[in-house]
C-alpha cells in the first residue's frame, strides 16, 4: 500500500517535531453483503474501504490523522500538516525498520471473493424458506452474510514493520412472528475470523428454525415481573452482562483515566470466588480473534479476574506506559480512520463446578435470562442496562412461562460479587463492540450463571 | 486520478459492462478535532476522507458498489461487483435513475463560510475554556472526561446517465462536554453536544449547565417505588424515543410489512394535539438540505396532522410502489459506502405552549424523565415495546423534589402516542435531526423499589 521509503519520511517528519512515537496505520478492506428477505435479495453491495491513519504522541497528548489519499506527495503533506500543531524541534530519527512477521493462526481456505454472490445468495434463501416454514405465525425471515478480507500494514518509529490479513465471515438470522397487532423477534448470529468454509459449515437450517421457535415463544409470552429477583443468565450471549458491565470498566483507557470502577483495584478481591474471567485474543478462528493487534503487538490469552481477585487489564502501549503495565495485545481499532485504544477480543466467564438443574432447582422464584439482547454501560459508574430477549419464569425450581419485555439493570461492580452460582462449560457468541475506536468484531461467553438478585424492569 | 477523471473511466466501464442506467455519488470531507483533558490537548486529528459510491442497472436489476481506492483497478471491481450484486437482486426492487427537477431550493444556511476563518488554535483555546468553565461550575465536578471542539466540511455530488449533475457543500461545527460528578462514593456522568454553523450561537455558559448540571443534580438521586401512570418525558428523552420508532413512518418498511403504521394512512395514530413535519428546508436543521442523495428536491411533509397519519416518508422507488400520489424526497445514503435508503430531515414533533414549569404543575405529582439510555437493546422497533433505563426528577405538588435513577420506564410506542396529554414549547432537535419538546403522558409503567 506504502513505501517503507514514504513511511519511514513520515516519522521522520513527526519526530522531528518532538513526538515521542508515531506510527501508520494503513488498511485496504474487502467488504461484500448480501441480505435475503423472505427469499428475496434485499440488499446486495460490495466496496473497498482503504486508507492510512497517523498517530503522534507527544507525552500525555495524542494526535492523529487520516486521508485515503495514498499517494506520496498527499502523505508527506499529512504528515507536515498534523505535525505542525507541535511548536517543538527535536532531532531524534525513528530506528531503520526490521520486519516482524505475524504468526497466522487462523487458517483460511476458501476467500469470500472467489464465492459468487448467488450461492451465497442461494444458501441465505433456503435458511428463509425453513424459518417461514416452521410456523404460520412467523411473518418475517431475514437472512444475511457478510464477509471482510482485511489487509493491514504497520510501521513505527521504534523499528516495527509487520502486517497481517484478516478474512472474517459472518451470518445473522432474523425471524418475526406476528399476531394480534403484535411482533416478537428471535435472533442468532455466528461469525468467525476465517473463510468462506465457515458459512459452509453451518447448519442455518437448524440456526433458522432456533430463531423462528424464539420469536413463537416470545410472542405467546406475557410480560416480564418487575422488581428484585433472583436471576439466571444463559451461556453464551449471556455473556454480554460481563462484557458491557465490567469488560468495558477493565480497559486500560478508563483506567488510567481514573473513570472506572475497577482502577487501583489490581490484587484486590472484586467478584465472587465463584469468579474466573478472561480475555483471549489467540482461539483459534473466533470471530473476536486477532493475530497480531492493531499497534502490531501478538495477542495474548489474559486472565483478568482469577477466583474473585483482579488480576489484570487490557492494556495497549500508550495507556499501559500511563500504568506501568505491559500491552495485553488487545489495542484495536475499526479502521484507519480510528487511533487504537484498549479493547475487548474474546472475553468469557470461565467454567464453574455446578450444574444448570443445580442452578435452576436453587430458585423458589426467579427470572431465567435465556437469551440476551444487547445492552450499554457507564464505566464511570458501572452503571448498566440490558434487554433480554428470551426469558422464563423460575418458579418452585422449575422453568416456567416465557416472559417478554423485561431489562435488567444494576451496577457492574455489585453484581459480580452476586454471582453465586457458575455452570460447568462456557460458550462463546459473536457480537460488535462498540466504544471510542469504533465498531468492532468481538465474543462474550460464559456458562449459565445464578446472580442472587437483580433488578428486572418489566411491564407486569 | 481526481475525482472527474475516475467518473469518466467509470462510466465507460459501466456502459461496456451493459449497464444501462449507472450513477456515482462522490464526497469529500475534511474535518479537525481536539479534546482537551486537564488541560492539556489530549486528541487533535484532521482528516481527509472521500469515496465513490455507485448503483446501476443492469438486466432490469439495480447493483450497488464503493471504493475509497480511486485506482484503475478499482474501477474495475465496482463495475463487477455491482454487475454481481445485481444480478441476485429482484425486478421488483429495480430503483430509479432520476434525471432531475427544473429547480432546487436555497438552502444557503448549510454553508458558512465564516467558519472557514475559525483557526485551529482558536479551536483548541476555545475547547481550553469549556474545560475550565466545567470544572469552575462547581467543586463537586470530579473530572471532566473529554472538552471537544471539531470543525468539518463537507462537499458530494451526484453525476448519473440520464444527465443529473448536483452538487452541494456544508460545514458545521460541534462543541462537546462530558463530566463525572462526585459526591463521596457516588459518581454520575453529564454531557452536552452543541451543533451549528455560525459561530455566534454558541453560547458557553448554556453547555457548562447543561452537562455539569445534570451530573451534579443527579449525584442526589435515589430510586422511587414502582407505578404506573402520568410522567414527562423532557425534550431530549422523547426525541431519543421518537428517533428509534421513526423508521415504522418509512414507506418502504409499510411496504414490508415490518411497520405497524402499513396502511393507516387517514387513521388516527396520535392524540389530537400530535402533529409531526418532516422538513428538510428547516432554517439550521441538522437535516436541511437542498435535494435527497436520489436528486429529488426537497419539499415540507405534514407527517401526521392533529393525531391523523397523513403520509409515510419514500424514496422514488417506494413512492413509486405506493398506492395513490406520494411525495418522494427521503432517499438518503448513509455515506457513498451506503445504498439508497428512506431517511428521516429534520423530523419533529410540534411544540405546544406550555412552558416547561406549567407543564410540572400540571404533572402534579409523577415522575420528570430527562434521560433514557439503553435504547439499541431495550426498545423493540416493531412492535413499539420499550424498556429503558432512565433517570430524572420526582415531582410532587406541581414542583419538582428531588432527582431520580435506577428506574426504568416501560410502554409501547403506539400506546404512548395516543397518551400524549400536553406538549411544552421546548422543541429541541437531537443531532441526527428528530424533534420533541417536552410531553406529558399517561400510562407508564416505572419500575423502581
Amino acid at each position: 500500500m506504502i513505501k517503507d521509503k514514504t513511511a519511514y519520511e513520515m516519522l521522520e517528519i513527526a519526530l522531528g517535531s518532538g513526538a515521542d512515537f508515531a506510527e501508520i496505520f494503513a488498511e485496504r478492506k474487502k467488504t461484500t453483503s448480501i441480505s435475503a428477505l423472505n427469499g428475496k435479495a434485499r440488499s446486495a453491495n460490495s466496496g473497498i474501504d482503504m486508507g492510512l491513519g497517523l498517530r503522534l504522541i507527544y507525552g500525555e497528548k495524542t494526535v492523529y490523522a487520516y486521508t485515503n489519499d495514498l499517494s506520496e506527495k498527499s502523505l508527506l503533506a499529512l504528515a507536515k500538516d498534523i505535525s505542525s500543531a507541535s511548536k517543538e524541534i527535536s532531532t531524534l530519527k525513528p530506528i531503520p525498520f526490521r520486519v516482524k512477521k505475524a504468526e497466522n493462526l487462523h487458517n483460511t481456505i476458501i476467500l469470500p471473493f472467489d464465492i459468487s454472490k448467488q450461492e451465497i445468495f442461494d444458501r441465505l434463501k433456503k435458511a428463509n424458506e425453513t424459518a417461514l416454514g416452521y410456523s404460520k405465525l412467523i411473518s418475517e425471515a431475514e437472512a444475511s452474510f457478510t464477509a471482510s478480507e482485511q489487509e493491514i500494514l504497520i510501521f513505527n518509529s521504534e523499528g516495527l514493520k509487520t502486517d497481517d490479513k484478516r478474512v472474517r465471515c459472518r451470518v445473522a438470522l432474523n425471524s418475526a412472528a406476528s399476531g394480534s397487532g403484535e411482533k416478537q423477534t428471535g435472533y442468532i448470529a455466528p461469525g468467525a475470523l476465517s473463510g468462506y468454509e465457515f458459512f459452509e459449515s453451518l447448519d442455518l437450517d437448524n440456526l433458522a428454525r432456533k430463531t423462528a421457535e424464539q420469536a413463537g415463544v416470545m410472542l405467546s409470552a406475557g410480560n416480564a415481573p418487575s422488581g428484585r429477583f433472583p436471576v439466571v443468565i444463559g451461556d453464551g450471549f449471556g455473556g454480554v452482562l460481563f462484557h458491557e458491565a465490567c469488560g468495558h470498566g477493565l480497559e486500560a483507557i478508563s483506567i488510567a483515566k481514573n473513570s472506572s470502577v475497577f482502577a487501583g483495584k489490581l490484587g484486590e478481591k472484586i467478584a465472587s470466588d465463584k469468579v474466573t474471567a478472561i480475555d483471549d485474543g489467540t482461539i483459534k478462528n473466533s470471530w473476536g480473534s486477532i493475530n497480531i493487534d492493531d499497534e502490531g503487538t501478538k495477542a495474548t490469552k489474559n486472565i483478568l479476574i482469577e477466583k474473585g481477585i483482579l488480576k489484570r487489564y487490557m492494556v495497549d502501549n500508550f495507556y499501559g506506559k500511563k500504568l506501568g503495565l505491559k500491552s495485553t495485545g488487545a489495542c484495536r481499532r475499526q479502521s484507519y480512520k480510528l487511533a487504537p485504544v484498549p479493547r475487548m477480543t474474546n472475553t468469557y466467564i470461565a467454567g464453574g463446578s455446578d450444574s444448570p438443574d443445580d442452578i435452576i432447582s436453587s430458585i423458589d422464584l426467579g427470572l431465567y435470562c435465556k437469551s440476551m439482547g444487547g445492552g450499554s454501560v457507564t464505566p464511570a459508574t458501572a452503571e448498566f442496562n440490558f434487554a433480554v430477549s428470551e426469558a422464563y419464569m423460575i418458579r418452585n425450581g422449575k422453568i416456567a412461562e416465557p416472559v417478554r419485555g423485561a431489562t435488567l439493570i444494576g451496577r457492574g461492580d455489585e453484581i459480580i460479587k452476586n454471582i453465586e452460582m457458575v455452570a460447568l462449560n462456557p460458550k462463546l457468541a459473536c457480537g460488535m463492540c462498540g466504544a471510542s475506536s469504533g465498531s468492532i468484531p468481538v465474543c462474550v461467553g460464559q456458562p449459565m450463571l445464578k446472580v442472587s438478585e437483580m433488578t428486572v424492569g418489566g411491564k407486569a | 486520478m481526481d475525482i472527474k477523471e475516475f467518473k469518466d473511466i467509470l462510466f465507460e466501464k459501466a456502459e461496456n459492462a451493459c449497464f444501462s442506467e449507472y450513477e456515482v455519488t462522490a464526497s469529500r470531507s475534511e474535518s479537525f478535532s481536539v479534546t482537551i483533558f486537564k488541560g492539556n490537548i489530549e486528541k487533535y486529528s484532521k482528516n481527509i476522507t472521500g469515496g465513490v459510491g455507485f448503483r446501476g442497472i443492469i438486466g432490469g436489476k439495480t447493483g450497488y458498489s464503493y471504493s475509497e481506492d480511486i485506482s484503475e483497478e478499482a474501477a474495475d471491481f465496482i463495475v463487477k461487483e455491482a454487475a454481481q450484486n445485481a444480478f441476485i437482486m429482484d425486478e421488483e426492487e429495480t430503483e430509479e435513475v432520476y434525471e432531475g427537477e427544473k429547480e432546487y431550493p436555497e438552502t444557503d444556511f448549510i454553508y458558512n463560510l465564516e467558519l472557514e476563518g475559525f483557526k485551529d488554535d482558536e479551536k483548541i483555546a476555545l475547547a481550553e475554556k469549556i474545560e475550565k468553565a466545567a470544572y469552575a461550575y462547581s467543586p463537586k465536578i470530579e473530572l471532566v472526561t473529554g472538552a471537544t471542539v471539531a470543525t468539518g466540511c463537507s462537499e458530494s455530488y451526484i453525476s448519473n446517465s440520464k444527465g443529473l449533475d448536483l452538487y452541494k457543500k456544508c460545514n458545521s461545527y460541534i462543541c462537546v462536554l462530558s463530566v463525572i460528578a462526585s459526591e463521596g462514593d457516588k459518581k454520575k456522568t453529564g454531557s452536552e453536544v452543541f451543533l451549528a454553523n455560525r459561530l455566534s450561537e454558541f453560547d458557553l455558559n448554556k453547555l457548562v449547565e447543561s452537562a455539569c448540571g445534570k451530573a451534579v443534580k443527579a449525584l442526589e438521586a435515589s430510586t422511587v417505588k414502582s407505578f404506573k401512570g402520568k410522567v414527562i418525558f423532557e425534550n431530549e428523552a422523547f426525541s431519543d424515543i421518537l428517533e428509534v420508532f421513526s423508521q415504522n413512518f418509512f414507506g418502504e418498511l409499510a411496504q414490508k410489512g415490518f411497520s405497524l403504521l402499513a396502511s393507516k394512512e387517514g387513521e388516527k395514530i396520535a392524540s389530537d394535539i400530535v402533529t409531526i413535519k418532516d422538513d428538510p428546508l428547516l432554517i439550521d436543521g441538522y437535516g436541511s438540505s437542498p435535494f435527497d442523495d436520489e436528486g429529488v428536491a426537497s419539499r415540507v411533509k405534514t407527517v401526521v396532522e392533529k393525531g391523523v397519519l397523513k403520509t409515510l416518508l419514500y424514496t422514488l422507488k417506494s413512492a413509486k410502489k405506493a398506492e395513490g400520489s406520494v411525495l418522494a424526497g427521503n432517499g438518503y445514503r448513509p455515506s457513498y459506502k451506503g445504498s439508497i435508503q428512506t431517511s428521516t430531515t429534520n423530523f419533529y414533533i410540534e411544540k405546544g405552549d406550555l412552558s416547561y414549569n406549567e407543564l410540572v404543575e400540571k404533572l402534579q405529582s409523577g415522575v420528570i424523565i430527562t434521560k433514557v439510555t439503553g435504547l439499541h437493546a431495550g426498545a423493540n422497533p416493531i412492535s413499539g415495546d420499550f424498556s429503558l433505563l432512565c433517570e430524572g426528577f420526582l415531582a410532587e405538588n406541581g414542583k419538582i423534589k428531588r432527582p431520580v435513577d435506577q428506574i426504568t420506564c416501560a410502554g409501547n410506542f403506539y400506546s404512548v402516542m395516543k397518551d400524549i396529554l400536553l406538549l411544552g414549547n421546548d422543541l429541541k432537535f437531537s443531532l441526527s435531526g428528530i424533534g420533541s419538546p417536552s410531553v406529558l403522558v399517561d400510562n407508564i409503567s416505572i419500575s423502581g423499589s
